[in-house]
């Protein structure tokens, strides 16, 4: 009997405390985007947040609608609790798969927030950055053309990342991992709004916006930054337009298949940093009047090793010499094979990089040329 | 004797894997990487070696004196008086080091997965569950370990394969690049957790092949420091020495990054199931021995009489000895290792110097 009334004891307890952390899904609100902005005036920190609201169409269909709420405080945290007030709902924050970040922000320098953003449990290192020049509201509530059924707009980073290479997505991850490496300068992709009719909008990834530490410090244009990606290994696919090679009219556009690339730094009376990419690709367009043959190949792989090498000069060009940011891990690579020397000049690291001597070499190699042998414009028109 | 229950060698040599593996994977990848940066994973080997040779020193005591545990032998080596002494000493030094673990697994639950429960709840939960499996015995317990180490291994498996395409073989160079001091300096630390080995010296009595005990010992240090080694190469080569050593869990946010196609992820449970069911098993362990010297020192009727209240100081304790999550990380990053060592090596290591001089118990080969 005394053993019954003790087990009853113990399973009333159980059953009727309930627990501390319960959260009703239908009292909580669940953003999927997050946009941070400061105002330069009060220097108050301005949260914006995507919700989406989903309910039937006539027809029966599904319908998405995107909403934001809004709120400002003197920290990101204390913006974050005050929407809360303003929901009249617990919001999550555990699905924000996106953070957009404005320039003016980024410019002004993102340790401060990155602080929360790392320490705070809901937000995952898998979040993707952004930062853009929009104005957040209309970038947020903006309903996208076409629906492709990723949760938030913004999370198209990834396709287009993926499939054009004209940019890389960055995660929250990626973005320590540089901003903690001593050198490395970190990159988060730029959004913004190419087209607008109405409400709906359309996105466009196309820039890179380079950090010195944690401040934003300038762009690269999307054709420099595939520049940037054939050297951190990103590049997979996308498409490269070229002139015909022995200086024809024309153009052939090239996929890449398969790319690899390595830095191998070396010290002799200076600093050397050799760059060597290898690219496979294939054809995939010859608007030239040439016929398929060893040669021609030959002269496709030169001309678009030229192609690729001029392209990575140019953005190391400009990320070096015009903005002094490492943001291909020069300073990273000397680490790890000259940890000695690396100790000793780190402080004036960006000085040395500056100084040193970048020479680029690129190996390509055809592959395929599809399902077609010579051009048909030779076939056609017999060269004219 | 405690209980007539036995375990086999094997048994002995999983028990050993779980109780310094267990803690270790969560807490050891960030100390070592503040140190060693991208060497951390070079530290656990001169730990391990401490481990294995606490290993050797207690294993040669419990052959010598087959049938007792330490707090009963140090009578025979150093008479009654200081062998009590010492004997209050290591009631000391487990009732602190299993109050730590049971505070280490509250601060992981609290901060990843309930957030706003209050520690006492979780800390009762856990010694309650803990008291009834002691009160079943160091069979039982070792029997439920096996359990557990095949969950764990399943777990880090699970982990390795999805976290298989962000491994970045390059941030583990330059090795040994800032030189082997920072690596040494790193080692200290998991020592302390290397010789909890020193368990071992309460368990021989009731392993069924004594000849076995050291070879099992010796095992169980190896195959846990391969598998630490294992876990901070993995831990280095996703976050990097950098983030590694930023991060309070590191390995934790391994398996927080773990996203296939946007779809398999929030997969923490994967880790924290295994990791919660290991350290169940770590405390059980420990506090059974507690309650092994207690009765050892205080000979009362019914040994197991003493479960509950020595349950009930182990919670408290494990509430009042740390006031936040900061004072339990320095502890163990900057004391732990330092701390631990002289009971873990020092005390079995004189016991042993002095029972050979003494030449008390029986002689062992080898």
């Amino acid at each position: 009997m005394k053993r019954i009334i003790l087990m009853l004891i113990i399973f009333t307890a159980a059953a009727l405390s309930g627990c501390w952390d319960r959260m009703e899904i239908d009292s909580i609100t669940f953003p999927i985007a997050m946009a941070i902005d400061r105002n330069a005036q009060t220097g108050m920190t301005e949260l914006y947040a995507q919700v989406v609201r989903t309910s039937v169409g006539p027809e029966g269909q599904m319908m998405k609608k995107f909403e934001t709420l809004e709120t400002s405080g003197r920290t990101l945290a204390q913006a974050m609790y005050r929407m809360t007030d303003h929901a009249e709902q617990r919001i999550s924050w555990k699905h924000i798969n996106v953070i957009v970040i404005s320039e003016k922000l980024a410019r002004h320098g993102l340790a401060e927030v990155m602080d929360l953003l790392s320490r705070f449990m809901q937000i995952r290192g898998t979040s993707y950055l952004l930062v853009t020049d929009e104005n957040l509201r209309e970038l947020l509530q903006g309903n996208p053309k076409i629906d492709i059924g990723i949760p938030t707009p913004l999370a198209g980073i990834t396709v287009s990342g993926e499939r054009t290479a004209k940019t890389e997505d960055v995660t929250l991850k990626d973005f320590f991992a540089a901003y903690i490496s001593e050198g490395r300068d970190p990159v988060i992709p730029k959004v913004s709004i190419s087209h607008r009719e109405g409400d709906r909008i359309e996105l466009e990834f196309n820039e890179m916006g380079l950090f010195k530490r944690d401040r934003l410090v300038g762009f690269l244009a999307h054709e420099e930054t595939r520049g940037l990606l054939w050297v951190i290994q990103k590049t997979t696919s996308g498409n490269l337009i070229l002139p015909c090679p022995g200086g024809g009219k024309g153009l052939i556009s090239v996929n890449p298949l398969q790319t690899s690339a390595r830095i191998i730094p070396e010290i002799a009376d200076r600093l050397r940093i050799k760059v060597e990419v290898r690219a496979e690709f294939s054809l995939i367009e010859l608007i030239c009047p040439l016929s398929i043959d060893i040669e021609t190949v030959k002269q496709i792989n030169r001309a678009v090793e030229e192609f690729v090498r001029k392209r990575i000069e140019h953005t190391i060009e400009k990320t070096r010499n015009e903005l002094n940011v490492d943001v291909f891990g020069f300073g990273e690579r000397v680490y790890r094979k000259y940890p000695q020397y690396w100790q000793e000049n780190k402080d004036n690291w960006r000085e040395i990089y500056k100084d040193a001597e970048i020479e680029v070499t690129v190996k390509a190699h055809l592959r395929r040329t599809g399902e077609t042998s010579n051009s048909l414009v030779l076939e056609f028109r017999g060269g004219e | 004797m405690l209980d007539k229950g036995k375990i086999s060698s094997r048994q002995l040599t999983l028990l050993v894997f779980t109780f310094i593996s267990s803690t270790a994977t969560l807490f050891l990848p960030a100390f070592l990487a503040s140190d060693a940066k991208q060497d951390a994973w070079i530290a656990m080997l001169p730990s391990g070696a401490v481990g294995v040779l606490a290993a050797l020193v207690v294993t040669s005591l419990g052959l010598r004196f087959p049938g007792k545990t330490l707090t009963e032998y140090v009578n025979i080596i150093l008479g009654p008086f200081i062998g009590k002494f010492i004997g209050v000493l290591f009631l000391w030094f487990y009732l602190h080091m299993t109050a730590i673990v049971v505070r280490e697994i509250v601060f992981t639950v609290v901060s990843s997965l309930l957030p706003r429960t209050p520690l006492e709840a979780i800390t009762i939960i856990i010694v309650i569950v803990c008291a009834y499996t002691v009160k079943q015995g160091i069979e039982v317990i070792a029997r439920v370990n096996v359990v557990s180490v095949v969950f764990s291994y399943v777990s880090i498996a699970l982990i390795l394969v999805f976290t298989a395409n962000n491994l970045d073989f390059g941030s583990i160079t330059p090795v040994l690049g800032g030189g082997i001091g920072p690596v040494l300096r790193a080692s200290i630390t998991p020592s302390g957790w290397f010789g909890e080995v020193v368990s071992v010296a309460f368990l021989i009595p009731f392993v069924n092949s004594q000849d076995q005990v050291r070879r099992a010992a010796i095992i169980g240090v190896v195959w846990s420091a391969l598998t630490l080694v294992f876990v901070v190469l993995v831990t280095l080569m996703v976050l990097g020495p950098g983030m590694s050593a930023l991060f309070l869990f590191p390995t934790l946010r391994v398996v927080r990054l773990i996203d296939v196609g946007r779809f398999f992820q929030r997969t923490e449970v994967i880790f924290l199931i295994p990791w919660l069911m290991s350290n169940y098993i770590k405390i059980c362990v420990f506090y059974y021995i507690i309650v092994k010297i207690s009765s050892d020192l205080f000979k009362p009727a019914d040994s197991l009489s003493l479960t509950l209240p020595l349950g009930i100081l182990l919670g408290s304790m494990s509430l009042y000895i740390f006031r936040s999550n900061v004072d339990l990380v320095e502890f163990l990053d900057k004391v732990w290792g330092i701390y631990s060592l002289p009971f873990e090596l020092g005390i079995p290591l004189l016991l042993l110097i002095f029972a050979s001089l003494k030449k008390a118990g029986k002689k062992v080969q080898g």
